[in-house]
């Protein structure tokens, strides 16, 4: 008979951790071994004693409050920090914003930079072009604003050169 | 939280949920419910009442901060497990002392006048007191495993939730208590293993 093992059982036993069949081989066991019957009284024996003992012990009644103030200032603490932290985030993502405003408007403003010289070539080209010989003023077509970009891209031209510069580079052209 | 007539019934695990949520009172249910065992494991643990009131603080402190690492079925396994913790820390490079003359609360009340033995005849309550002493001193001679096993056992867990806490397979904590009982039957003798309830 192995009564370290039985004496086991009896532990799980009395935490009420066995099955009720191993519960009813134990309590046959236990008929039958007054060694293990031994080991399960004292056992209750320290329980008894061991629980009435801590029973006795008095929980310090401010013990609680004090738990509850400190997790109560941890709380009031996160708080304050997560709204520092919003706060800061938000900072963070108007500066974010307004870098890329921004940087927008300087690509949109050079895009608009170039579109206004390409639609000032266009408007001379098409004076200089004159292709019906009206004499008059020309309302610039979709080919004299293409070959005002394409006059642009080929000649590198700088988008500071003056109207008479293009007046002249047109005249060349032409 | 609209605490209901009965907060026995609402579990650890939804008290903590509530808690997590901004209830407040959640929490002061979960410390008026576990903080009593707690107090009690760390005060036979550390020894000094004051010792053991900083181990409370500090279990619920970790379990505020860590409050979402919880994760398993038993919340009281859970703050066991961090209390056990904790007194690891702290107990490296101190030796634990148990003295039964020191005091444990205002107005000079000791550990040994706390025994158990109001309300009973004086040879009966003297007797009771007697054996609690023996018990703790002997409870205090064991290794500190066996001495937590033996504890958290008394507190009601079960072994299951006992070997979680101590972080090892059933049968460890078993062969832990097991030995324990053996020390504590040759420490205190058979006759006062073998005292029967109530006498």
């Amino acid at each position: 008979m192995n009564c370290e093992q039985e004496e086991k059982r009896i532990l799980l036993n009395e935490a009420g951790e066995l099955s009720p069949r191993e519960a009813a081989a134990l309590a046959a066991h236990l008929a039958a071994c007054a060694g293990c019957r031994s080991f399960r009284d004292a056992l209750r024996r320290f329980d008894t004693v061991a629980r009435t003992q801590q029973a006795a012990v008095t929980f310090p009644a401010f013990l609680g409050a004090r738990v509850l103030a400190d997790a109560e200032q941890y709380r009031q603490a996160r708080r304050m920090r997560h709204q520092r932290a919003v706060r800061l985030l938000a900072r963070a993502a108007a500066i974010v914003m307004l870098l890329g405003a921004a940087g927008g408007a300087g690509v949109y403003g050079h895009w608009q930079r170039q579109a206004n010289r390409t639609a000032e070539v266009a408007g001379v080209l098409a004076v200089l072009i004159d292709e019906e010989g009206t004499g008059s003023p020309v309302v610039p077509g979709d080919h004299h604003h293409g070959l005002a970009h394409d006059l642009l891209q080929l000649e590198g031209l700088d988008e500071d050169l003056s109207s008479a510069d293009l007046l002249s580079l047109a005249d060349e052209k032409a | 939280m609209s605490i209901e007539a009965s907060t026995d019934e609402i579990r650890d695990g939804e008290l903590l949920t509530r808690y997590q949520a901004g209830d407040s009172e959640a929490l002061a249910v979960l410390v008026e419910r576990h903080s009593p065992a707690l107090y009690r494991l760390a005060l036979t643990m550390t020894g000094q009442s004051a010792d053991a009131n900083d181990v409370v603080q500090e279990v619920w402190r970790r379990v505020v901060r860590k409050s979402g690492g919880f994760r398993g079925d038993s919340f009281r396994g859970w703050i066991f497990r961090i209390c056990r913790n904790h007194l690891i820390d702290r107990s490296r490079g101190r030796k634990p002392t148990v003295s039964l003359d020191e005091g444990v609360g205002d107005g000079g009340t000791t550990r040994l006048d706390l025994l158990p033995g109001h309300g009973l005849e004086p040879d009966a309550a003297a007797e009771r007191r007697e054996w609690c002493a023996q018990l703790a001193a002997a409870v205090d001679a064991l290794s500190p495993e066996q001495k937590e096993v033996f504890l958290l056992r008394a507190e009601g867990l079960d072994f299951k939730e006992i070997a979680r806490v101590q972080r090892v397979p059933l049968n460890t904590a078993l062969a832990r208590m097991h030995y324990a009982v053996g020390r504590l039957r040759k420490s205190l003798g058979a006759e006062f293993a073998t005292e029967r309830r109530g006498k």
